[in-house]
C-alpha cells in the first residue's frame, strides 16, 4: 500500500514534470531551441502565486489568472531578448545555447534579491486540504489538480495543434521551417507563439505545485535538468514522450523517497537517466514511429 | 634582450605578460595573506577554466557543468586529507585530479553514445547533484563542509607567497600543457573533429573516443583546481561549487575566449576576480554576469583573446562546432521518432554472407553489389553494382538527384545500406563505421569541401598524414623522440602531397582564405596523404577555373598510376570520359549504362537523357577533347 500510495504521489508530482517537459516540447518543435530557463519559469511561477497568495491576499482564481497572464508575457520577454536575436541569424544558430542559460542566472538572481534569505513559505491551496480516499489510498486534492491539469493541458494541446490554423502552421513549422517560411509562414511568429505557450504551460505548472512545493527562488535550474532528464527517459520530439518521461520521473523520485531517502531524492534522477541510457539510448518512446508534436 | 622581445610574436609576448602579472601578483598585496588567499581561489578556478578550454574550446564539445569535475576532485581530496592528514599537497592533487578524471570518464562513455548535448546537460546535471548531495551527507559534512583548518593532524606545510606561487608554477605548467595538447596529434585531431565530425570520421578518426579523452583530459585540471582550492582555502563545503560559480566558469571562458591558449586564463581570472572584489553590489552578480555573458555571446564570441589576436569578431570554431553538435542531435531525434524497417536487416544479411564469398576472388577490387537506399518512400539507390580495381578510374555520372552522392556516403559508411554489400581486401566493409572503411584504405571527398578553416594547407593536409603514420598521441604531446620522428615523417608525407597537387606554395596560407578551387585540391591532397588504396572523389571539378582543372586531371593520372583506384563522380562529362577508364552511369538509383568510356558516350540512352545534347554533337566534342 505504501508502494501504491507512493506511485500514486509520483504520478501527481511526475504531471508537473511533464507539463515541463512538453513545455520544452513545443518551443523545441517550434523554433529547434532547448530553453535551459524552462525550469526558472516554473520557478517564477511559483514566486508569482506566493505574491499573489501570501503577500497581495487576492482570491485563488485572481492569482490563478494574474499567473497564466505574466508567464507568457515573461517568456516572450526572454525569446524577444535571448533567442530571438540568435534565430534571425541563420539556421540553428547555437548562441542561444548559451543565452538561455544566462537568462535563467538573471531571473534567479533577481527572484533570490527580492526574496532575500527567508526560508521557504507555504503557499495556500485553493482546494481543501483533506485527502483523498479510496481503500487504502490516499492523494491530496492538491496533488488531484495536478494531474488534472496535466490532463487538459494535452487535451486542449491536441485540439490546438490538430485543429486550428496556428496549431498547423506551427506543426508545418516544425516539419520544415523553410516551406513554412515560404508558405507565409513567419518563423518569428512562430517562434513567438510556441514561447508564449510554453510559458503558458509554465505558469500553469508552477500554479498547482506551488502549495506542494513552497516559494523557494533557487529551483530553476534543477527544474531545467529535471526535465531534460524526462525527455531522455520518454524521448525527444513527441508529447507522448514528454508526458511518459516525467511520470516516470515522478514516480522514480517518489519510490526512491520512500525506499532509499528522501533527503537524496536527486540521485532517483541519476538513477533513471543512467538506466535509459543504458537500456533505451532514444528514449523508451524513440523509434516507436512517434510523430513530432 | 630587448632585440629577442622584438623578434617574439605579439601573440607570445602576450601570454608572457599575463603569466608575469600572474607571478608578480605578491608584489601588490604587501604580504596580505587574505588577500593572496582570495587570489589563490581565483587561479584555483581558472585551472577548471583551461581544462573547460580542452574540451569545448579544442575539442568543440559544449561541457555545461565545469563545477561538477571540480567539486568532485576537491571532495575527494579534502575527504583524504581529513583521514589521512599525511598525505600533504602532492597527495591531495594526486587524489583530486584521479577523481576528477575516473569521474569525467563515467560521465562520457555512457552520455557521448548518443549525443554531445546529452553530455552537456549531464555535467550540468553533476554539476547542480554534487552540492545538493554533499549538503546531507556526512562523508562529506553535510552542510558545513570538511575544514581542514579544524583537523589538528592536519599541518599546512607550506602558506603565504610560497603557497601562491607553487599554484601559479601549477597553473603556469598547465597551460603550457595544453598548448602541447593542442599542438600535437591529440590536438590536431580535436581540431579536425570540432570543425566536423564527419571530416574526422572521413579521415578514420575514432570521434567516439577523441570525444571521450577530450573530456577526460578536461576533468583532469578540474580536479587538481578542486584540490588547490581545499589546500590554499583550507576547507571545501556545498558553497564551494554553486550553480552560480558553474555559469560564472563558463562566462570566464567565453569572455576570454573559447580555443585560444590564454582566453580561458584571462577570462577566468577577470570573471572569477571580479565576483571576489564586487563588494557591495556582489549580490548583484548574476544579473552582471549573465549581461556579460549575453553580450560576449551575442556580440563576441570569439571573446577578448580572439580579438586581440585577429580571429574576426565571429569565427569562433566552438560556436561553429556546438551548431554542428545540435544539428547532429536534431538529426538524432528525427530518426529516433521514424519507424524503422526490421525485414530489410534480414535480407542484407543474408547477401553478406554471398557477396563475401564472390570478393575472395579479387581482394584488391572495391566491389559493390546490390547496394539499396531509402529514405521514406524514395529509393535513392535501388540495386547498383560497381567495382573499382586498383590502378583505374571509375567514372560515375548521372544527373542531379540521381544517387551518385548517396552510393558514395554508403561506400564510406556514412549511410548504412538497407540492403547489398561492399567487399575490399577480403572483408566485408558494408557493417563497418566511416572510420574503420577510411582506415581499410578508402578515402573520400565531399561535395562541399570539408576543411579545418582557420588551419593552414598544410596542417589540414598533416593532420591526414598523421592517420596514416602511427604515432602515440601522449608521445608526441610530450615530444618523445619516436613521436618527433613519426610527426616529422607525417609532415614529409603531407609536404609531397601539397607538391603533387600543386599546392606547395600556398601550404602556410589559412584554407579559409583559399579560393574555392583550391580548396577542392586542398581535400584531395588531404587524402592523397591518407595514402589511400581507393580515392572517392565527389565532384572534384565544380567550381574549378580551367587551370586548376588541368591541375586536377593530371593529379587524377597520376594518383590512378600510382595503383590507387578512383571514382570519380563527376558533372564534367568530357573529363570523366576522357579520364575513366571505365564509366557507369545511374539514373534514379539504378545503373543504365555501364563500360568503356567510348560505349558510355555514345549510349543513345545515355546522350539523350543526361548530356542533353544531340549524339553528333557530343561526339564532336569528346573528339576535340582527346
Amino acid at each position: 500500500m505504501l508502494f501504491a500510495n507512493a506511485v500514486l504521489a509520483g504520478i501527481a508530482v511526475g504531471s508537473v514534470y511533464g507539463l515541463l517537459a512538453i513545455g520544452y516540447t513545443v518551443i523545441f518543435s517550434a523554433t529547434g531551441v532547448f530553453n535551459l530557463a524552462q525550469g526558472d519559469l516554473i520557478m517564477c511561477a511559483v514566486m508569482l502565486s506566493y505574491v499573489m497568495l501570501d503577500l497581495a491576499h487576492v482570491p485563488q482564481i485572481v492569482a490563478f489568472l494574474v499567473v497564466i497572464v505574466g508567464l507568457p508575457v515573461l517568456a516572450l520577454i526572454e525569446e524577444r531578448t535571448v533567442v530571438r536575436p540568435f534565430l534571425s541569424r541563420g539556421k540553428y544558430n547555437i548562441g542561444w545555447f548559451i543565452s538561455t542559460l544566462a537568462f535563467s542566472l538573471i531571473v534567479e538572481t533577481v527572484v533570490t534579491i527580492w526574496y532575500g534569505n527567508n526560508p521557504p513559505a507555504a503557499i495556500p491551496s485553493p482546494l481543501p486540504s483533506t485527502a483523498v480516499r479510496v481503500g487504502g489510498l490516499s492523494l491530496t486534492w492538491q496533488q488531484l489538480l495536478c494531474v488534472f491539469a496535466l490532463v487538459v493541458v494535452t487535451v486542449v494541446l491536441d485540439l490546438f495543434y490538430r485543429r486550428s490554423w496556428l496549431g498547423t502552421a506551427m506543426r508545418a513549422t516544425s516539419e520544415d521551417r523553410d516551406i513554412a517560411s515560404l508558405r507565409g509562414i513567419s518563423p518569428n511568429r512562430m517562434s513567438a507563439l510556441a514561447f508564449a505557450i510554453s510559458g503558458l504551460l509554465a505558469g500553469i505548472a508552477g500554479f498547482v505545485i506551488a502549495p506542494i512545493l513552497f516559494a523557494d527562488p533557487t529551483i530553476g535550474l534543477t527544474y531545467s535538468v529535471k526535465g531534460f532528464i524526462a525527455l531522455a527517459i520518454g524521448g525527444f520530439g513527441s508529447m507522448r514522450g514528454a508526458i511518459v518521461g516525467g511520470l516516470a520521473l515522478g514516480i522514480g523520485e517518489q519510490l526512491f523517497d520512500l525506499y532509499v531517502s528522501p533527503q537524496f531524492e536527486i540521485v532517483a534522477g541519476l538513477i533513471l537517466l543512467a538506466a535509459t541510457l543504458t537500456f533505451f539510448p532514444r528514449g523508451v518512446f524513440g523509434g516507436r514511429g512517434v510523430r513530432t508534436v | 634582450m630587448i632585440a629577442s622581445l622584438r623578434s617574439m610574436s605579439a601573440k607570445r609576448l602576450g601570454g608572457l605578460l599575463v603569466l608575469a602579472l600572474i607571478f608578480l601578483i605578491p608584489a601588490f598585496v604587501n604580504g596580505d595573506v587574505l588577500k593572496l588567499q582570495e587570489y589563490e581561489y581565483v587561479l584555483s578556478f581558472v585551472l577548471v577554466c583551461i581544462g573547460l578550454n580542452v574540451v569545448t574550446g579544442f575539442a568543440g564539445l559544449l561541457s555545461l557543468g565545469p563545477t561538477a569535475l571540480f567539486g568532485i576532485g576537491g571532495y575527494a581530496a579534502v575527504i583524504v586529507a581529513n583521514d589521512y592528514p599525511g598525505v600533504g599537497l602532492l597527495g591531495m592533487c594526486v587524489v583530486g585530479t584521479v577523481a576528477a578524471g575516473l569521474a569525467g570518464l563515467i560521465i562520457a562513455i555512457p552520455t557521448l553514445r548518443i549525443s554531445g548535448f546529452y553530455l552537456a546537460i549531464s555535467t550540468l546535471f553533476v554539476a547542480l547533484l554534487v552540492p545538493a548531495v554533499a549538503n546531507n551527507l556526512s562523508l562529506t559534512g553535510t552542510d558545513v563542509g570538511i575544514s581542514l583548518l579544524a583537523n589538528p593532524n592536519f599541518s599546512f606545510s607550506i602558506s603565504g607567497t610560497g603557497l601562491y606561487e607553487l599554484i601559479a608554477v601549477i597553473v603556469a605548467l598547465t597551460i603550457g600543457l595544453s598548448w602541447l595538447l593542442l599542438h600535437s596529434r591529440i590536438g590536431h585531431r580535436f581540431l579536425t573533429m570540432s570543425s566536423s565530425e564527419e571530416l574526422a570520421a572521413s579521415l578514420g578518426m575514432p570521434t567516439y573516443r577523441i570525444k571521450i579523452l577530450a573530456f577526460v583530459l578536461s576533468s583532469l585540471p578540474a580536479g587538481l583546481g578542486g584540490a588547490l582550492y581545499v589546500y590554499s582555502q583550507g576547507f571545501f563545503s556545498p558553497g564551494s561549487v554553486t550553480q552560480q560559480i558553474t555559469i560564472y566558469l563558463l562566462a570566464g571562458c567565453v569572455v576570454g575566449g573559447f580555443g585560444t591558449i590564454y582566453g580561458p586564463v584571462v577570462g577566468g581570472c577577470l570573471l572569477i576576480g571580479l565576483s571576489q572584489s564586487l563588494g557591495s553590489v556582489s549580490k548583484y552578480q548574476g544579473v552582471i554576469f549573465g549581461l556579460i555573458l549575453i553580450f560576449f555571446a551575442v556580440a563576441f564570441p570569439v571573446g577578448i583573446v580572439g580579438l586581440l589576436t585577429g580571429r574576426g569578431r565571429k569565427d569562433a570554431q566552438w560556436w561553429h562546432s556546438a551548431r554542428g553538435m545540435w544539428n547532429r542531435f536534431l538529426v538524432w531525434v528525427e530518426e529516433s521518432s521514424a519507424p524503422r524497417s526490421f525485414a530489410q536487416r534480414e535480407t542484407r544479411t543474408a547477401t553478406t554472407e554471398a557477396a563475401a564469398a564472390s570478393a575472395a576472388t579479387d581482394p584488391d577490387t572495391l566491389l559493390i553489389e546490390g547496394a539499396e537506399k531509402s529514405f521514406g518512400g524514395v529509393r535513392a539507390v535501388a540495386g547498383v553494382n560497381l567495382s573499382i580495381s586498383p590502378g583505374t578510374v571509375h567514372g560515375l555520372i548521372g544527373s542531379n538527384g540521381s544517387g551518385k552522392t548517396t552510393l558514395l556516403n554508403l561506400i564510406s559508411g556514412f549511410y548504412r545500406m538497407d540492403a547489398g554489400t561492399v567487399t575490399f581486401g577480403g572483408q566485408t566493409l558494408s557493417h563497418l563505421s566511416a572510420p574503420e572503411i577510411a582506415r581499410a584504405g578508402i578515402a573520400r571527398t565531399f561535395q562541399t569541401p570539408l576543411l579545418v578553416r582557420s588551419s593552414t594547407v598544410l596542417a589540414n593536409v598533416t593532420s591526414a598524414a598523421e592517420q596514416a603514420i602511427h604515432a602515440g598521441g601522449f608521445a608526441s604531446m610530450f615530444r618523445l623522440p619516436a613521436a618527433r620522428r613519426a610527426d616529422r615523417a607525417a609532415r614529409e608525407v603531407a609536404l609531397d602531397a601539397l607538391m603533387s597537387a600543386g599546392l606547395r606554395d600556398v601550404a602556410d596560407v589559412r584554407v579559409g582564405e583559399l579560393p574555392h578551387g583550391l580548396q577542392r585540391l586542398v581535400e584531395i591532397a588531404r587524402c592523397i596523404a591518407l595514402r589511400p588504396k581507393v580515392l572517392m572523389l565527389d565532384e572534384p571539378g565544380a567550381g574549378l577555373s580551367a587551370r586548376e582543372i588541368v591541375a586536377l586531371r593530371s593529379l587524377i593520372t597520376e594518383v590512378a598510376g600510382a595503383g590507387v583506384g578512383v571514382l570519380l563522380i563527376e558533372h564534367n562529362v568530357p573529363l570523366v570520359l576522357e579520364l575513366a577508364d571505365e564509366v557507369t552511369v545511374l539514373h534514379q538509383g539504378t545503373v543504365i549504362a555501364h563500360g568503356e568510356p567510348s560505349y558510355v558516350g555514345s549510349h543513345p540512352e545515355v546522350v539523350q537523357s543526361f548530356l542533353g545534347r544531340s549524339q553528333a554533337t557530343f561526339s564532336a566534342s569528346t573528339g576535340e577533347q582527346s
